[in-house]
């Protein structure tokens, strides 16, 4: 089993290299937007990660809190 | 390893569905599927007639699987839906990498309107009417929109790049999609808190949660058109049933931060991170890649987590008929229980026989008769879905004490004798509860209530 997985590695680490370049091939010019326009949906992009934060602590805290109790 | 496999061997078998309906499925399904393929229909039609037949058959399974291994089993639903979610993703890099495949996700229809433009640019003649089938295939287009060349002045054709079911290639479904397997993901980690490979799944889950809810904002709700830029413009060709779109050229329209920005998110190319970091942009993935990586990165460790959980699992009713036992004892003893369905009146142990299988009732009612030594046989109880008969002949080696039909359809799982045996010499405490519950049962013909 260990012997397999060792010659696994670089296989499945050269297919995930040779996607990661083919995904370069695919730019092409398009019309962009501007820092700015990036900066102001800066706040929405923090709401949204507060808000899955507060749902995976709901998730979490209690878990956290029974794993520490036992 | 061998003992892992051999759990889930006996997990991943049928036992809800006969064996010849499975059979009978697997036949319908090829059928159905080649049926497809001579009548000339583009690939989502032959998978999904291919999926049809199996839809029922593992939807009966599933819910036997959850009713008899809870939370297991939902886990392994959840690991199949996420499978053929990764597989999706890799039919579409797999495209684009390797067979000249086009993002124009979903693919153009062949409707009215693609045909007309395909009549109006001479590729079509104007006799043939639209089949409103998906694109199959695209010609490639250049930077102006045209189709591109090849050397030999052919048009550049290849797959389209949207899964096997690109008109599902849609946001609102990566969103509900990624959202719904989010909120399993935390579930499933609050049923199996010490796996850490679930709270791995869980976190990248969250990032890429993240990422798709941050997309959809700006899909649906935002407004800002401000952009100038240009829409492609498609004809379709249908030949039989298979569509393939050809480039137009391309239409000036306003496009709105969606188009020009958000869609590519946090983390792909021309998303955020590229913009705050130029000389960073050049190496990060495009979208289609980086959620193939995502949804590997979430996949692959809750694959693991439920190999990991599934060397921890049994049956529930076992567990409930047996509650003295260790956890080790359950899952060993869970790969021997054989499902056995009867009809209704059907006899399933009978006074005065050798004694062969223990019996737990999983579903259904069957009532307890007793003969006496005139031969006259009166009902003296009933018993219900998770309690146990059996145990008195293989314990103490005498014949059937009494005989038991089935009141209705009932479902039983089945323990042969030397496991049962094996069982009672395992574990004192079961050994000495089903002792008690002989007693009872020889002195009172009571039920036992596991």
């Amino acid at each position: 089993m260990n012997t397999s997985r060792f010659k696994l590695r670089p296989i499945v680490l050269t297919l995930l290299a040779l996607l990661v370049y083919a995904g370069q091939t695919l730019a092409q010019g398009s019309t962009k937007a501007s820092l700015a326009d990036w900066e102001a949906r800066f706040p929405l992009l923090a709401l949204i990660i507060i808000l899955v934060i507060i749902v995976d602590l709901i998730f979490m805290l209690p878990i956290i809190r029974k794993l520490w109790s036992q | 390893m061998q003992a892992t496999s051999i759990i889930f061997r006996s997990f991943i078998t049928f036992r809800r569905i006969p064996s010849r309906i499975v059979l009978s499925t697997a036949a319908a399904s090829l059928i159905l599927s080649m049926g497809m393929y001579t009548l000339g229909q583009p690939l989502y039609m032959i998978a999904l007639f291919a999926l049809l037949p199996w839809m029922p058959v593992m939807l009966f399974e599933s819910l036997w699987k959850v009713k008899h291994y809870s939370w297991i089993a939902i886990f392994a639903v959840v690991c199949v839906l996420q499978i053929g979610h990764v597989g999706e993703h890799i039919v579409q890099v797999g495209a684009l990498s390797i067979a000249n495949g086009t993002l124009a996700c979903p693919p153009p229809v062949d409707n009215d309107l693609n045909a007309q433009r395909a009549v109006s640019a001479g590729l079509r003649p104007a006799s043939s009417s639209s089949t409103g089938h998906s694109a199959s295939f695209i010609v490639k287009s250049d930077p102006a929109g045209q189709a591109l060349m090849d050397a030999n002045g052919s048009p550049v054709t290849g797959p389209h790049a949207c899964g096997v079911f690109g008109q599902l290639d849609l946001e609102i479904v990566h969103l509900v999609w990624e959202v719904a397997g989010w909120l399993l993901a935390l579930l499933l980690l609050a049923q199996f808190p010490r796996n850490k490979w679930m709270w791995a799944a869980v976190v990248l889950a969250s990032i890429h949660t993240v990422e798709h809810l941050f997309i959809c904002y700006t899909f649906f709700f935002d407004p800002s058109f401000v952009y100038d830029g240009s829409r492609q413009v498609w004809g379709t060709l249908a030949s039989g049933n298979i569509v393939t779109a050809f480039p137009l050229g391309k239409e000036p329209t306003i496009l709105n931060f969606y188009d020009v920005a958000g869609r590519f998110g946090i983390a792909a190319k021309n998303g955020l991170i590229g913009a705050l970091f130029p000389a960073l942009n050049i190496y990060l993935p495009e979208r289609p890649y980086l959620h193939f990586y995502y949804n590997t990165l979430v996949t692959a460790p809750m694959v693991v987590a439920f190999l990991l959980e599934l060397r921890h699992s049994y049956n529930q009713y076992l567990a409930k008929a047996m509650p003295e036992l260790g956890t080790e004892t359950l899952v060993v003893a869970t790969t021997r229980l054989q499902p056995r369905r009867f009809k209704p009146g059907e006899t399933i142990i009978r006074q005065g026989e050798r004694a062969e299988h223990f019996y737990i009732i999983t579903q259904g009612e069957v009532t307890v008769y007793w003969r006496d030594a005139r031969g006259q046989e009166y009902a003296v109880d009933t018993m219900h879905s998770g309690q146990f008969f059996g145990e008195i002949g293989l314990y103490t080696g005498e014949p059937r004490t009494a005989t038991i039909r089935a009141a209705g359809p009932v479902e039983v799982m089945m323990l042969d004798c030397d496991t049962f045996m094996d069982l009672m010499r395992d574990s004192q405490g079961s050994r000495e509860s089903m002792e008690q519950t002989i007693r009872d049962r020889l002195l009172m013909r009571l039920p036992a209530r596991a």
